[in-house]
C-alpha cells in the first residue's frame, strides 16, 4: 500500500508538501510546531481542504466525499484527548466507544487484550498518549498515523511498520527521528 | 371579577413599595435603577397587551384563534432560545421555529385527544406552558450542545478519525444536550409547588374544573412537554448541523 501527498498546500502553510509512505516503513514528519505537524495529519485523513495538490492511497485520491471511506483504513493516535472549556458531565471517549463504532465491531477487546498490548508497548501505561497508541494499533488498520508519540515508543513503531503497516508519526524528537525509515520536513 | 374589585390602598401600597425599591436604586445603582424602570414599563405594557390578546382569543373561542396564538408564542419562543444561546436568527431562526412547533403541535394533540370538552378554552393556557416550558428546556439543551461540540472538537475529530459517522461522532454531545434539555423539565416536577405547574393547575380549578381532573391534566401535560422538548432539541440538532459545523 502507498500513501502519497502530491504537491500538497493548506491553509497556513507557506510551501507545498509531498511525500510517498510505504507498507513496512516508518515515516515521519517533523519541522515546525506541533500543531502544524498535527493539521498535516488531519489533511491526510481528509478533514482539512486543500489549497493545491492531493492525497492519494494507491492511486486513488482523497476527496471530501469518499475521506470517511479512506479513514476505514486508517487508525489515529492523538497526542492526548482534551476539552477547550467547561463541560458537563465530562467523559472523553473511552476504548469501549472506539470498538464500539460500527466500523470496529469486528475487532476483538477486552481489558486483558488492551493491558496486554501497552506491555508490549513497554511504558508507563498511565500516560494517555499509551493507552490511544495502543487503541489504535489494535483497530488492525492498514495505516497507522501517531502524532507526536513519546520517545520510548520509537522501536514499537518501528515494529509495527515491520508487520507491513505505513506507520506514519509526527515528531521533532531525535530518538524517533532516528528510529524512522524515512524523514519528511515540512 | 371586575376593576371596580380593585381596592385603591391596595394599588397605592404597590406603587409605594415600587418606588421605594427604585428610589433605593437611584442612591446606590442609577443604571441599575434605569434598567428597573425600563422592564417595569415593558412589563406592564407586555402584561396589558397580552391579557387584552388572551381574552379575545377566549371570547373568539374558534380553532384558528388558538393557531395564531399558537404560532405568535412559537415564533417568540424561537426567537428567545437563539437570544439565549447567542445565535443568528437569519440562519438559525427557521430550524428551531420548525422544531418548536413540532413539539407544541404534539402538546396540542395530546390535549385534544386528553380532553373531550372545553378543548378550544384550555389550549391558550396549554400553549403558554409548553412555551414556557421549551424555552427553558430547548435553550438549555442547545446549549450544552453546542458548548459541547466547540469544547469537545478533538474527542468528535478523534472518533471520526477511528472509523466514526458523523452522527457517531456527535452522539456524545447530543446526549450532553438531551440530559440537560430534560433535566430542566425533570426540575418543574421536582418542584411542583414553586414553578410553572401550579400556575397551571389554580388556572384549572379557577375555571371551575375537579382537583382530579386539574391533577389529570396537569401531569399529561408536564408529561407530554418532557417529550415534546426532547423531540423539538433532536430536530433543532438535526436541523442546525450543517450551519453549525459550517460556523
Amino acid at each position: 500500500m502507498i500513501l502519497e501527498l502530491n504537491e500538497v498546500l493548506i491553509d497556513g502553510e507557506q510551501r507545498t508538501l509531498s511525500m510517498i509512505a510505504e507498507s513496512g516503513r516508518l515515516t515521519c514528519l517533523t519541522g515546525g510546531d506541533a500543531e502544524r505537524l498535527t493539521r498535516w495529519l488531519w489533511t491526510i485523513m481528509g478533514f482539512t481542504a486543500l489549497s493545491h495538490g492531493f492525497v492519494s492511497v494507491d492511486g486513488e485520491p482523497i476527496t471530501e466525499r469518499s475521506a470517511s471511506l479512506f479513514r476505514q483504513l486508517m487508525s489515529f493516535a492523538p497526542h492526548r484527548l482534551e476539552r477547550v472549556g467547561q463541560v458537563t458531565p465530562y467523559e472523553p471517549p473511552s476504548v469501549q466507544d472506539v470498538f464500539n463504532l460500527k466500523a470496529n465491531r469486528e475487532q476483538p477487546i477486552s481489558n486483558g487484550i488492551l493491558g496486554e498490548e501497552i506491555k508490549r508497548i513497554g511504558v508507563d501505561s498511565v500516560d494517555q498518549s499509551v493507552q490511544l497508541l495502543a487503541v489504535a494499533v489494535l483497530l488492525d488498520k492498514p495505516i497507522l498515523l501517531v502524532d507526536n508519540p513519546p520517545v520510548e515508543v520509537a522501536h514499537y513503531l518501528s515494529m509495527q511498520a515491520a508487520k507491513g503497516r505505513i506507520v506514519l508519526v509526527t515528531s521533532n524528537e531525535t530518538a524517533i527521528l532516528n528510529a524512522s525509515d524515512q524523514v519528511i520536513e515540512i | 371579577m371586575q376593576i371596580s374589585d380593585i381596592s385603591f390602598w391596595g394599588i397605592l401600597l404597590v406603587v409605594v413599595m415600587m418606588v421605594v425599591s427604585v428610589g433605593l436604586f437611584s442612591v446606590i445603582d442609577r443604571r441599575m435603577m434605569m434598567r428597573m424602570v425600563r422592564v417595569l414599563f415593558y412589563y406592564v405594557a407586555s402584561i396589558f397587551l397580552l391579557s387584552l390578546c388572551l381574552w379575545g382569543i377566549c371570547a373568539v373561542g374558534k380553532w384558528w384563534a388558538d393557531a395564531l396564538f399558537g404560532l405568535l408564542v412559537t415564533s417568540v419562543v424561537s426567537l428567545l432560545i437563539l437570544r439565549k444561546n447567542k445565535l443568528a436568527i437569519k440562519e438559525f431562526y427557521v430550524p428551531v421555529a420548525l422544531s418548536v412547533l413540532a413539539g407544541m403541535a404534539i402538546v396540542v394533540l395530546c390535549v385534544y385527544l386528553l380532553m373531550t370538552a372545553h378543548q378550544t378554552l384550555i389550549i391558550v393556557p396549554v400553549v403558554g406552558f409548553t412555551g414556557a416550558v421549551m424555552l427553558m428546556s430547548v435553550s438549555e439543551g442547545l446549549k450544552a450542545y453546542l458548548s459541547s461540540i466547540r469544547n469537545t472538537k478533538s474527542h468528535y475529530q478523534y472518533l471520526m478519525a477511528n472509523g466514526a459517522s458523523n452522527i457517531e461522532a456527535l452522539m456524545p454531545s447530543v446526549c450532553r444536550g438531551l440530559r440537560t434539555a430534560s433535566i430542566a423539565v425533570l426540575h418543574e416536577m421536582i418542584l411542583p409547588v414553586v414553578v410553572t405547574p401550579p400556575a397551571f393547575l389554580c388556572g384549572l380549578l379557577l375555571m371551575g374544573a375537579s382537583p382530579l381532573y386539574a391533577g389529570v391534566v396537569t401531569v399529561s401535560l408536564v408529561l407530554s412537554s418532557l417529550f415534546s422538548c426532547l423531540l423539538a432539541v433532536v430536530l433543532s440538532m438535526l436541523l442546525m448541523n450543517k450551519k453549525v459545523f459550517r460556523q
